[in-house]
């Protein structure tokens, strides 16, 4: 298997690709130091494109621009720990993913030994590249809600999907939202998500014959089968 | 054509004014509204040249230039100067902004006068210092040494803000086909502009 994540790296660069998969990409490179190189080069290639039209700028700019300056805070510098903290997030709906591939029950929590969850962010990574960077890649999107989005990019030559789901609306303690496969045969449970709001990653794999990655609403500690109806769907092409 | 005075600058050696920039970017990062005014006196005319060229209208430019400029006051502290120049930080947001603006009123635009504007190539700059031409002068004639799908998939990308599948129904061809044209595009921009050396 192959995978060409230059490809994305120029699209991104160059502010082409659409929001979702921006934030898949970005989400990916901070986790990879090597794409992070690359990304920089084709981003300082880009600067100068843009520079090259340099031009007179109305003054009232200038003005305009140092008053709001001088009453506008600025962000708190990132730490280590912000940067450490943004690399495990995005660790944790893995664990559901990886019971996913390998068609395991989630029953609760369960406990993953540290050298087990290093080689899975490795995993993680790789996949997540190769999906989004591979030729027969389709993405596939539905709104959740107002402000929800849910985006599949999947590869049907990988048999995989990487799965992107932001700004869920927030439901109630005893309920959770469930992602399912949809097949001929009945819906396959994929993951649970308790927690709203916050934008997850998820790679998916064995899609074989699915048409359709959904999103229901399902009593707390979800559902064998989905018993409310569908909420969002992204069909797979 | 009548001569056009050309304001003169003095001609600062390119590595003197880029380390110029990040000292004054970080200078930005703690507060500094002194080194963001300098910052803002070298960096403006190219925010601001972007900023019209994506969206094409003065008023909505003069909107993202602002917005833009006020990003890098906010998140200068947030500028990390191994991972790229002050001058790529800068353009980066402008152009991210551009584009946003550009897609969020993207229902109000006809999609045939995005692609027909899309493909000059800039040529129409004014007032231009001589640092400013020469550089003009180098993209332009890099641009040029793209095969002309490269050129067209690159510039229908970053000048006309299209998302690669936007550029493919543009071109009538394969998304995959677009996102290697751009990748394969902008290598050779990135080794004829002398990037990363």
């Amino acid at each position: 298997m192959t995978t060409d994540l230059h490809a994305l790296a120029a699209a991104y660069a160059l502010d082409a690709l659409p929001a979702d998969e921006r934030e898949l990409f970005a989400r990916h490179l901070a986790d990879c130091s090597g794409c992070q190189a690359e990304t920089a080069e084709f981003a300082a290639t880009a600067a100068r494109l843009g520079a090259a039209l340099e031009q007179g700028a109305p003054p009232r700019l200038r003005t305009t621009v140092l008053e709001r300056v001088s009453v506008t805070r600025q962000s708190p510098p990132l730490t280590g720990a912000a940067h450490a903290r943004r690399g495990l997030r995005s660790s944790g709906v893995w664990l559901a993913a990886a019971a996913a591939l390998v068609v395991l029950a989630i029953a609760g929590g369960f406990v993953v030994s540290e050298h087990q969850r290093a080689s899975q962010l490795a995993a993680r990574e790789q996949q997540l590249t190769a999906v989004l960077s591979a030729p027969d890649a389709e993405t596939a999107r539905d709104r959740i809600g107002r402000q929800g989005r849910l985006t599949v990019v999947a590869s049907r030559r990988l048999d995989q999907a990487v799965v992107l789901v932001a700004d869920l609306p927030p439901l109630g303690r005893d309920r959770t939202y469930q992602m399912w496969l949809v097949t001929d045969a009945s819906p396959r449970s994929v993951a649970t998500m308790d927690d709203a709001g916050e934008a997850r990653t998820l790679v998916v794999g064995d899609l074989e014959a699915a048409q359709a990655v959904t999103l229901t609403v399902e009593p707390a500690g979800g559902s064998k089968q989905p018993t409310t109806p569908v909420i969002a769907a992204a069909e797979l092409a | 054509m009548p001569a056009k005075p050309v304001p003169l600058r003095r001609i600062i050696p390119k590595a003197d004014q880029g380390a110029d920039l990040e000292r004054l970017l970080v200078r930005t990062a703690r507060g500094d509204e002194g080194a963001f005014a300098a910052l803002y006196d070298q960096l403006a005319s190219a925010v601001w040249g972007l900023a019209l060229r994506i969206v094409r209208d003065p008023a909505r430019a003069e909107e993202v230039a602002q917005e833009a400029l006020l990003e890098v006051w906010r998140t200068a502290p947030r500028y990390d100067s191994s991972r790229g120049s002050a001058r790529t930080y800068v353009m980066t947001i402008t152009h991210r902004r551009a584009v946003d603006v550009l897609r969020h009123e993207q229902a109000a635009r006809d999609r045939d006068q995005r692609a027909a504007l899309a493909t000059e190539t800039p040529y129409d700059t004014v007032d231009e210092t001589v640092t400013a031409r020469l550089e003009h002068e180098q993209v332009r004639r890099c641009l040029k040494s793209l095969t002309q799908l490269q050129h067209e998939a690159v510039t229908l990308a970053y000048y006309g803000g299209n998302t690669y599948a936007e550029v493919a129904a543009l071109l009538e061809v394969n998304p995959a086909t677009v996102k290697t044209r751009l990748r394969d595009g902008l290598i050779r921009l990135r080794d004829c502009l002398g990037v990363g050396r």
